[in-house]
């Protein structure tokens, strides 16, 4: 069965192509542990330097950065006809934007909170660690 | 299907764990969500397949497994169309088991990604839940019939 996995290469993405991919994506996904259950929920972000900023409703994301917890956001694609694809992944603190000033910015941002009026709350993650990769597939399998 | 949210525009409805079945039966790859002790959470891409209710999917024996076997994990698919900004989210959350290669025989398991991945991993799901937004049908305007 692992014919077809020695047919794709992976390669190591760099920070500025992490970023690029991060930038481009309005949907990713974002972990976290709720007690020791990690929970995966899509939501819709944008990136202002190397900070993840989103809107939020109370809940589980929200008490989540008011508790300044470490969580991860992931962004993907991937080609279901040549199983090829990427992902990127960014880590880093949780935080509730409470100064006036940059919630005043973050009201700005083009966040459109799907299914979501007015946006109580924005929350951001700095990026600590970044981390990517592709998975190309060879055709032909025949350059390995 | 219930709205929990709506405002002019669009609705978020939740979706049965039937409907969310559904959705898992045609996506081919999610996002696996592992905890790791004192570390953020982690989240891959994987390939997988639904056999009956189950999740099933290959991997590596690493970092990855040691955080996997025996421990809560989660599974998330979606679809968004960004420019409507409609879109689904499942989310299947349960305990992962290493299965044997019989119990798994016949299922298309090859992984996308290169490098030996001879565990064969199941997911057998505590709850599967699921939202669905879509647009809100706005009132029929007849003069478009005439």
């Amino acid at each position: 069965m692992n014919s077809m996995a020695a047919r794709s290469i992976s390669e190591v993405l760099d920070q500025d192509e992490c970023l690029e991919l991060l930038a481009r994506e309005p949907v990713g996904r974002l972990a976290l542990s709720a007690g020791a259950l990690p929970v995966v929920l899509p939501v819709n972000f944008t990136l202002v330097d190397r900070t993840i900023v989103f809107a939020s409703a109370a809940g589980l994301k929200l008490d989540a950065a008011q508790r300044g917890v470490v969580a991860c956001m992931e962004v993907d694609g991937y080609d279901r006809w040549s199983h090829g694809g990427w992902s990127v992944l960014a880590t880093g603190r949780l935080q509730e934007i409470s100064d006036p000033e940059q919630l005043a910015r973050a009201r700005r941002l083009p966040l459109s909170p799907w299914a979501l009026a007015n946006p109580d709350h924005y929350v951001q993650l700095p990026i600590e660690l970044l981390s990517g990769r592709r998975i190309n597939r060879l055709v032909h399998g025949g350059a390995a | 299907m219930k709205a929990v949210q709506a405002d002019d525009r669009s609705q978020m409805n939740v979706l049965d764990a039937e409907e969310c079945r559904v959705l898992l039966r045609w996506e081919i790859v999610g996002r696996l969500g592992v905890s790791i002790p004192d570390r953020a959470p982690s989240i891959v891409p994987v390939n997988f397949v639904m056999d009956n209710d189950t999740v099933v999917f290959r991997t590596a024996k690493g970092e990855k497994y040691d955080h996997l076997v025996g421990h809560p994990v989660s599974l998330e698919v979606d679809r968004f169309d960004w420019y409507r900004r409609i879109g689904w989210s499942v989310l299947v959350q349960g305990v992962a088991e290493e299965c044997t290669e019989a119990e798994v025989a016949g299922l298309e398991l090859s992984p996308w990604a290169p490098g030996d991945k001879p565990s064969v991993i199941r997911i057998v799901p505590n709850a599967i839940t699921g939202r669905r937004i879509e647009l809100t049908t706005p009132a029929t305007d007849p003069r478009g019939y005439r």
